[in-house]
């Protein structure tokens, strides 16, 4: 239930080519610090994991979803009348979300799936990667006055949650970065190249 | 110095840097770019914080607060409830695509220009700018203060790129940070 994306995947080969034609180790090795500090600039991945996954929060509960490398939809009909009439129950005794409205289809109520999304750097020798995935600990819906959901693994965990989603239907996705996403980390990033050309700020 | 151009194609700024920094950037592509991104920095910040510039006809800006609040339609929509907005708080930002493809758009001799090279942002952006189909809210462009308070955040910064001799890791960095950038420009740092 993970999706993967890689950032400014630049072979090593390229970093060394440019400092071998320099010839000298030192230039080599300072280069190369030098641009790994840039992609592990732990500003630079709050910036574009927290934007990246705002922008899947957003795009969810807004019921267009961010699916892989594209913006989808949820599936046809959702929610039918049947999950309407669920959600306004739970709406009754559940402190709701903004977002939420009876037929709006954003898989939202309380808002703990889509918060519970999340993202992870890792640094490989091939670049810098980022991950996200659906995670954490969900408190059941309270399903009366004082009468709380069965504590099940389904209804205590973001992730086993969202797995029965998209069992059901692959639609439910909300994991993803569309084409103006793409664009716009590569601003990001871009603005972490020039600022990392000898600015301090 | 010159008032940005508000055209529905074409929102943007040119900056002379040598008139407004009193030194010769040809030649200096690194510091050229790293100025222009402090400016739209400071465009981005202050647009966040709910600040705007407005300018007349002579290009002279004002600072100015952006008009708030939101109205009570734009409160209603789902988008606006989707992005956790507070109606009081106008900050330029719904999807944050607007102010995070402010780019340089334009490096030549000792200018450099800042807009877009987005067709729906820049035309987003025109409309913000000039109240046409929403309330009108300036937040882009800088003017001379502003420059002249980038100055002295960076001089220090600036005396340094300025340096005749570099340390050849230096010289190597910066070749290869920009041409990253330059790649940057031809596809997506990202996939």
């Amino acid at each position: 239930m993970r999706v993967l994306f890689w950032i400014l995947l630049i072979k090593q080969k390229k970093v060394m080519s440019l400092a071998s034609v320099k010839g000298v180790d030192k230039v080599k090795f300072s280069v190369k610090k030098a641009f790994e500090g840039t992609l592990s600039n732990s500003s630079l991945q709050s910036e574009v994991g927290t934007y990246a996954v705002g922008q899947m929060k957003l795009y969810a509960r807004k019921a267009t979803p961010l699916q892989g490398r594209n913006v989808g939809s949820f599936p046809s009909g959702y929610p039918r009348p049947k999950t309407q009439e669920q959600r306004e129950r739970l709406a009754k005794y559940n402190r709701t979300h903004p977002a939420y409205g009876r037929s709006t289809p954003n898989l939202t109520i309380t808002g703990q799936l889509i918060d519970a999304i999340k993202y992870e750097f890792s640094k490989t020798k091939k670049g810098l990667f980022i991950e996200f995935f659906v995670d954490g600990k969900r408190k059941p819906y309270m399903t009366g006055r004082n009468k709380r959901q069965k504590p099940t693994k389904i209804n205590t965990d973001n992730a086993e949650l969202y797995k029965l989603l998209i069992d059901i239907d692959k639609d439910f996705a909300i994991l993803g970065l569309g084409p103006i996403q793409r664009k716009v980390i590569t601003n990001k990033v871009r603005s972490f190249l020039r600022r990392a050309l000898g600015f301090t700020k | 110095m010159a008032a940005p151009t508000f055209k529905k194609n074409k929102v943007s700024q040119k900056i002379n840097l040598k008139e407004e920094f009193g030194i010769d950037f040809r030649g200096k592509d690194a510091l050229k770019e790293a100025l222009g991104q402090a400016i739209i920095d400071r465009i981005v910040e202050r647009s966040q914080s709910g600040n705007g510039m407005s300018f007349n006809s002579n290009g002279s800006g004002k600072p100015v607060k952006l008009k708030s609040p939101y109205s009570d339609t734009y409160e209603e929509s789902l988008e606006f409830k989707a992005a956790g907005k507070s109606k009081n708080d106008v900050n330029m930002t719904l999807t944050g695509d607007m102010l995070g493809l402010i780019d340089i758009v334009n490096v030549k001799g000792n200018t450099i220009e800042i807009g877009w090279d987005d067709e729906t942002e820049n035309a987003k952006s025109y409309n913000h700018s000039v109240g046409d189909t929403v309330p009108k809210r300036p937040f882009f462009g800088v003017n001379k203060a502003e420059l002249k308070s980038i100055k002295s955040e960076f001089s220090k910064d600036i005396k340094e790129a300025l340096k005749i001799k570099k340390k050849e890791g230096e010289k190597a960095f910066e070749s290869f940070v920009l041409d990253l950038i330059d790649k940057t420009k031809k596809g997506d740092v990202i996939g």
